[in-house]
C-alpha cells in the first residue's frame, strides 16, 4: 500500500472522533459498547459524534439483533467506509508531518 | 473537555504528538478487550478438521459435510463478535499476515492430502490423518495468529495496517 498524500481533515480532528477513526483502522467493526468502553465516552457523545462522521461518509453503521442479549436490543456496528478509511490515513500522515516539524505555535 | 463540535484549527506539533499519543493508548486499550475465549480456537480447528477429513469421504457424502463445514465458519465467528464486539477480518500486520499465510498453506496442503487419497482409491479412514494435522495446526498457529493480532492492535499510530 502507497503512503497516503498528508492532508488534514477537519471532521476527523476532533478529540473523540479522530479517536473513534483510531479505533476502527485496524479491525472490520466495532460493536456501539465496545467503542464507548474503550474510550471512556458516554452514549450520548459518542452518538453524536458517529452521526457527523456518517453524515461525511466517513463511518458506516449498521444494527444487527442479537440472541446473547436478553432484552432483545439490537447492537450497533460500526465500521470506517472505504472514504473514511482513506481521509484517515491521510490525516493521520498530516499529523505525523506536523508532530515531526517541531513547530510549536 | 474539548468540544468536539466546533471548527478545529491546525495542531501545534505538540498536539500532534499528543493526538498520535492518545491513539496508541486507544489501540492497547483496545487489543487487551480482544479476548479470545479457550473454545473458539478448538472448535475452529473441529470445523477445519471436519472440512479436511470430508475430502477422503466418497460421492455425496463430501458435499454435505464440507457444506455443514462452510456453514459452520460464520456461525461461529457470529458468536465470536457478537459476545466480544470486535470483528476482525483481516491481519493487523506483517506478524499477523505471516501466521495466516502459514495457516492457510496447511490447511490447502492438509486438503490436498486429504483429496490426493480419495482420488487413489485409499480406505476414507486414512483422511483422519490430514484432518487432524489441519485441527492441530488451526489451533496452534490460530492461538499465535491472536497473540500476534493483539499486539499489532497497541502498535503505534503510525505503522501501515
Amino acid at each position: 500500500m502507497s503512503t497516503p498524500a498528508p492532508a488534514f481533515n477537519e471532521v476527523i480532528h476532533s478529540p473523540v472522533r479522530l479517536r473513534i477513526c483510531g479505533l476502527l483502522r485496524r479491525v472490520a467493526e466495532l460493536e456501539f459498547a465496545v467503542i464507548r468502553d474503550t474510550l471512556a465516552v458516554n452514549d450520548a457523545n459518542l452518538s453524536k459524534n458517529l452521526k457527523v462522521l456518517t453524515d461525511a461518509g466517513l463511518v458506516a453503521v449498521r444494527k444487527e439483533s442479537s440472541s446473547t442479549r436478553a432484552d432483545a436490543r439490537r447492537l450497533t456496528w460500526v465500521a470506517l467506509t472505504p472514504a473514511g478509511k482513506t481521509a484517515l490515513e491521510s490525516h493521520l500522515a498530516a499529523l505525523a508531518e506536523i508532530a515531526g516539524s517541531g513547530s510549536s505555535s | 473537555m474539548e468540544n468536539d463540535f466546533e471548527p478545529h484549527e491546525r495542531p501545534t506539533s505538540a498536539e500532534a504528538r499528543d493526538a498520535l499519543s492518545a491513539l496508541d493508548a486507544d489501540g492497547a486499550s483496545l487489543a487487551e478487550r480482544m479476548v479470545t475465549p479457550w473454545w473458539y480456537h478448538l472448535c475452529l480447528g473441529l470445523i477445519v478438521a471436519v472440512l479436511t477429513g470430508a475430502q477422503a469421504l466418497p460421492g455425496a457424502y463430501s458435499i454435505i459435510v464440507i457444506a455443514l463445514g462452510i456453514i459452520a465458519i460464520p456461525l461461529l465467528t457470529t458468536a465470536y463478535n457478537q459476545r466480544y464486539g470486535i470483528s476482525t477480518t483481516q491481519p493487523a500486520g506483517p506478524r499477523s499476515r505471516r501466521l495466516l499465510f502459514i495457516a492457510v498453506a496447511f490447511l490447502v496442503v492438509a486438503m490436498l492430502s486429504a483429496l490426493a487419497l480419495k482420488l487413489t482409491e485409499q480406505n476414507p479412514a486414512w483422511g483422519l490423518v490430514p484432518a487432524a494435522v489441519a485441527a492441530v495446526a488451526t489451533v496452534l498457529i490460530g492461538r499465535r495468529y491472536d497473540d500476534a493480532l493483539r499486539a499489532e492492535l497497541s502498535g503505534s499510530a503510525g505503522e501501515k495496517a
